[in-house]
């Protein structure tokens, strides 16, 4: 039987896994440059300090070493780093290499460059550094006291600072049966992605062009950055990207690959700098660390009255010209109310800069910032209030028929069934069973529990001020022998778009997608657009991808005509080839291949092309978004995403009362991502999520000490989940296709990571809720257990 | 994470290794599996300037029975014990334990003996021979000297190995005697090295008395620690919920574990009780033939 590999809704195996898994790959370090110099950098041992002196005579004098180059000689090849993106917030003026000051420990105070990174390495002892050591601003309380300023010429220690009050909160609490209030915080972690970051820069000193090959998730978004930083025409700059492994959000900027460029360009030879583990996670970049005070009314059928957040974020030394993380804050002030209808709304959000690495995107970019303490409150209000947190959630829920749904913050929704998404979740679950279940098993001292956390995923970003702006631009083109590819710059980071964007075009085209290839990586093969971030791949991507393909289409459809003599409406694309609707006679059809030739080859475009329509086989939309809203209203309120995927995520856990130890038994999702392209990899992309929720509420968690110095930059301390920390995990899937895009697809990158978090924890105070648990700081740890239930047993026994 | 520039040498022989050995004294260190050596030298936390690689060693490289005994030589891979029939047969707690060591690429790698000479306190292999019993054969250019593994550990990461010797086999004892084994060990994620870890191996009487019993801790000390006396009040008795309290109790005291970034000394110490009673139990059960399983 030949498989049919053609169109949406088919779990295609993945196209790239072959070269993949047969080490075909190439990563950027693979790669060799005759003469290739490669890059050590010298970095703070502390966490704020100035530079006193810097001395590199020994290191210099080191065989081998090449150049050395402080932050203060690097001023003659480059400016400070540009902002990346910017929603109101404060700009700092810092470079790729610390100038005067370090704000951070492992920030580039020296590069190094020679002959082998094992010389570089033994370089960077050599070189010695001189500080006058100031007082370190770690936590959220250092930074508003102000222990010390970062930027004393800001005054302050906060680079975001804003209230959006929409009707009148106090009224509405005032006026409330019931109000519950909370702080919930969530601890410091990142993206980690397989592959850390790499850059390989090289310089023409006589065409002055530059070709920058690095793993980043955004190519021409990074040749901007690289232009505007080094102040060098973008016309003369290249960037290339090869396998990427992984991004998460954390590739979307350039700042340590800034440093390889002034190296380059400084020395006119090719330059590595391969970023090890150690690095990559001292210097970030980092997401989350947050407190959260959440203050909810309720009436007397348990219906939101009022929702108040302060939202105070600990984004490090920065979170704009490093990496883009500040506003993740801002994203999470306009999703609080989440999947529920919320009829007055105050939201204060801060964001504080701190001796802590760079704030950056990860996985979620906020919309988890939004999820965590609300579903968390959800689940506590529920308890007090003696119903059932399904229940709960269910009475608030924004309706089916209400979509596309005006949210009070701002964002419009466009579709789902939230109602469904729960009643697939429990149905495949058997509650009552589960909660039967759980009572026996308490009797023999086994504790397990269930969480339930709702989700609504924003996704497809389009922020104004920077270069995350949205909008894409793809060209499809077909080849002489009638096959076709996709150019975009839209990064593969492993997301499986190699496989899925020739599925769109298969959809359009009627061919096979092994005849279709997506090509991507060059900023000077593909037009220029955006890479993906905010899982706006299936939004932006796929929908200038399928407008261009049917662009394409069309024209190949007049041309068809023209060479049968036949009305273009009355012929069909099947199975690569151009026909009469409905017939099956040869004579009535034309090939895709044979277009392709008569049109570039035998005999050529003169004769095989009708007047009016240019030869070109190819044809390039640029899709932009009918529902962004850029001009604020009264409120200040904007519309920045265009779909939002939902779900209902249902942990399953086990906790040993003896040890504290926490084992996720079990994830049981429900999905609705709107139009499924291939439904394999929609499950693997909600698996990987969840497994990066794991790991932030159980495991991983970026250590500072007091004198802001981080305690576990290394795989052994930092502990991400491996394949055997994560549970079994098994996905429903509903579609309620987006009106917003051509194919009603959503983009879905980050859900699994934005509710699993708080269905853990949910799910860890149901096991516990004999002693009367509640889950506090994250993460989760078996200690925290164990102290979380001494305390209450001591509150149960004082009540 | 590059390490710093060494020597290196590959020799063909333990003869030969033991000559590179002498010759480079302080600065000399080998490398068989390289899961502990290498990340720390590429961390430079520690830069030998001489590496002698003795994977060539192939002699020693085997798991033998020898009627009251098996013998383990120092270069056999964790995998092989993982599943070697012999093993399973005459050491169970052995078997029991080597999963745990890291996961299935580690332990292909990662040697019996360098294991051992590691000495990281909590480490499953130093654990389980302390619990096993058993003798160490360390070679230097001049003798092969034996050394019972309770003198072997000296302090964390340190063992009773001089620069110019070389572990070259181990001898473990078969018990004769109605026995069973136990190992657990807790840690945040599978693979990590232990929070705390407890292996026992005890042996009963045709009454299920306790004849003989080694409890030993890791996690909670600088060297792997038997829980010693034990024999004194536990030998002659039945297993009952007062024992096992006293196991706890006796544990409490000698326990003197340390805080670090993923656990508290006060939560090894609480760790340390709880697998201490649930060790002993579980190999009791064993003995008695209750459960080939644990529970």
């Amino acid at each position: 039987m030949v498989t049919v590999k053609k169109g949406l809704g088919v779990s295609l195996k993945r196209k790239e896994d072959i070269r993949l898994l047969t080490g075909n790959g190439q990563f950027t370090d693979d790669i060799e440059k005759p003469g290739m110099l490669h890059l050590a950098i010298v970095r703070s041992p502390h966490a704020h300090a100035r530079i006193v002196n810097i001395d590199a005579s020994k290191a210099k004098k080191l065989p081998g070493v090449v150049a050395v180059l402080t932050g203060e000689e690097a001023l003659q090849y480059s400016g400070p780093l540009v902002p990346t993106i910017n929603i109101f917030n404060k700009v700092p003026e810092v470079y790729a290499i610390a100038y005067k000051k370090v704000r951070y420990v492992g920030e580039p105070v020296a590069v190094i460059a020679a002959e082998d990174r094992y010389i570089a390495e033994d370089a960077v002892d050599l070189i010695e550094v001189e500080y006058e050591v100031l007082p370190a601003v770690v936590t959220i309380e250092d930074a508003l006291e102000p222990k010390a300023l970062l930027y004393e010429e800001w005054g302050d220690n906060k680079q975001l600072e804003s209230r959006t009050t929409i009707g009148d909160i106090d009224d509405a609490f005032a006026n409330s049966e019931y109000v519950f209030e909370e702080t919930i915080t969530h601890n410091r972690y990142t993206g980690t992605p397989m592959e850390s970051r790499v850059c390989i820069a090289e310089y023409n000193p006589g065409s002055k062009k530059m070709t920058v090959t690095c793993s980043t998730q955004a190519p021409s978004q990074v040749r901007t950055l690289i232009a505007q930083t080094l102040q060098m025409p973008e016309h003369n700059i290249r960037v290339i990207a090869p396998d990427v492994g992984g991004g998460y959000g954390t590739k979307l900027q350039a700042n340590a690959e800034i440093i390889a460029c002034i190296m380059a360009r400084m020395l006119g030879k090719p330059v590595k700098w391969t970023e090890d583990r150690v690095e990559n996670i001292l210097t970030g970049v980092h997401s989350r660390d947050y407190t959260c005070t959440v203050k909810i009314g309720f009436d007397k059928d348990f219906r939101i009255t009022g929702l108040q957040a302060k939202l105070i974020g600990n984004i490090g030394v920065d979170g704009t010209c490093h990496a883009p993380g500040t506003p993740a804050l801002s994203v999470a002030g306009a999703y609080f109310p989440g999947p529920y209808k919320v009829p007055v709304y105050d939201v204060e959000i801060i964001g504080v800069v701190s001796n802590k690495a760079p704030y950056g995107a990860h996985r979620g970019y906020g919309k988890d910032i939004a999820n965590y303490p609300i579903e968390r409150m959800m689940d506590i209000a529920a308890r007090k209030l003696g119903i059932s947190p399904e229940e709960l959630r269910r009475r608030n829920f924004i309706k089916k028929d209400e979509f596309p749904y005006q949210q009070i913050s701002g964002p419009l929704y466009d579709s789902g069934d939230f109602d469904k998404l729960m009643d697939l979740v429990m149905d495949k679950i058997d509650y009552q069973n589960f909660k039967k279940k759980q009572l026996e098993l308490r009797k023999q001292g086994k504790y397990i529990g269930l969480g339930i956390a709702a989700m609504l995923e924003p996704s497809g970003a389009a922020v104004f001020n920077g270069i995350f702006n949205g909008y894409q631009a793809a060209t499809v083109r077909m080849t002489p022998e009638g096959h076709f590819q996709v150019l975009t710059s839209h990064q593969n980071i492993g997301q499986g778009v190699e496989t899925t964007i020739p599925q769109v075009v298969s959809q359009v085209m009627d061919v096979d997608i092994d005849d279709i290839r997506f090509v991507y990586g060059d900023t000077d093969i593909t037009p220029y657009g955006l890479g993906p971030f905010s899982s706006r791949g299936a939004t932006y991507t796929v929908s200038a991808v399928y407008e261009a393909a049917k662009m394409l289409k069309e024209k190949l459809l007049k041309i068809a005509g023209y060479l049968l003599k036949e009305d273009p409406e009355n012929l069909e694309m099947a199975n690569g080839t151009v026909r009469v609707k409905g017939t099956t006679n040869p004579e009535a059809a034309i090939s895709l291949k044979e277009i392709g030739n008569k049109v570039y080859l035998w005999p050529g475009p003169y004769a095989t092309v009708p007047e009016g329509i240019d030869c070109n086989l190819e044809a390039t939309y640029t899709w932009t978004s009918k529902v962004v809203k850029w001009e604020p209203d009264e409120h200040g309120r904007v519309n920045l995403y265009t779909t939002h995927p939902t779900g209902v995520f249902v942990a399953l856990v086990e906790v040993d009362i003896k040890t504290g130890l926490v084992k996720v038994d079990k994830f049981v999702v429900s999905h609705d991502c709107g139009t499924i392209i291939n439904p394999m990899i929609a499950d693997g992309q909600i698996a990987g999520g969840i497994a990066h929720g794991i790991g932030g509420v159980l495991l991983e968690d970026l250590a500072y000490d007091s004198n802001g110095l981080m305690t576990n930059p290394d795989f052994q301390h930092y502990l991400c989940p491996t394949a055997m920390d994560v549970s079994d995990i098994e996905t429903i899937h509903m579609q309620s296709p987006s009106p917003f895009t051509p194919l009603g697809t959503k983009g879905m990158g980050e859900g699994g990571t934005i509710p699993s978090p708080a269905a853990v924890a949910n799910a860890v105070e149901d096991a516990l809720s004999p002693f009367g648990v509640i889950v506090k700081d994250l993460p989760i740890t078996p200690e925290r257990v164990l102290e979380w239930i001494k305390q209450g047993e001591m509150q149960n026994v004082k009540s | 994470m590059k390490p710093v520039k060494f020597d290196y040498y590959s020799p063909k022989t333990v003869d030969e290794a033991l000559t590179l050995l002498e010759e480079a004294g302080f600065d000399g260190k080998i490398i068989a599996g390289g899961q502990s050596l290498v990340p720390i030298m590429n961390m430079r936390l520690s830069s030998p300037e001489c590496l002698i690689d003795i994977n060539q060693l192939h002699d020693l490289q085997f798991i033998e029975f020898d009627s009251d005994k098996v013998k383990i030589g120092a270069l056999t891979r964790q995998a092989e014990v993982e599943r070697s029939d012999v093993v399973q047969k005459h050491l169970g707690l052995l078997s029991e334990a080597v999963p745990f060591i890291g996961h299935v690429q580690t332990r292909n790698r990662g040697t019996f003996g360098g294991s051992l000479v590691h000495a990281d306190p909590t480490a499953e292999i130093p654990l389980s021979l302390m619990a096993l019993g058993g003798t160490l054969h360390i070679a230097s250019k001049e003798e092969v000297r034996e050394v019972n593994v309770e003198d072997f550990f000296i302090t964390y990461l340190t063992t009773d190995i001089m620069p110019n010797e070389m572990l070259t086999e181990i001898h473990i004892p078969i018990e004769q005697e109605r026995n069973g084994y136990s190992f657990y060990e807790i840690s945040r994620r599978h693979g990590d090295f232990a929070l705390v870890a407890s292996a026992c191996q005890l042996t009963i009487d045709h009454l299920d008395r306790i004849t003989n019993v080694r409890l030993v801790l890791g996690g909670v000390e600088a060297t792997p620690l038997l829980i010693e006396g034990a024999n004194e009040w536990m030998n002659g008795e039945v297993l009952s919920d007062s024992l096992l309290q006293k196991v706890e109790d006796i544990v409490d005291e000698m326990v003197d574990p340390e805080s670090d970034i993923h656990a508290t000394a006060e939560y090894r110490r609480h760790l340390s009780k709880k697998l201490a009673v649930r060790t002993v139990k579980s190999a009791y059960e064993r003995a008695r033939g209750e459960a080939n399983e644990r529970s």
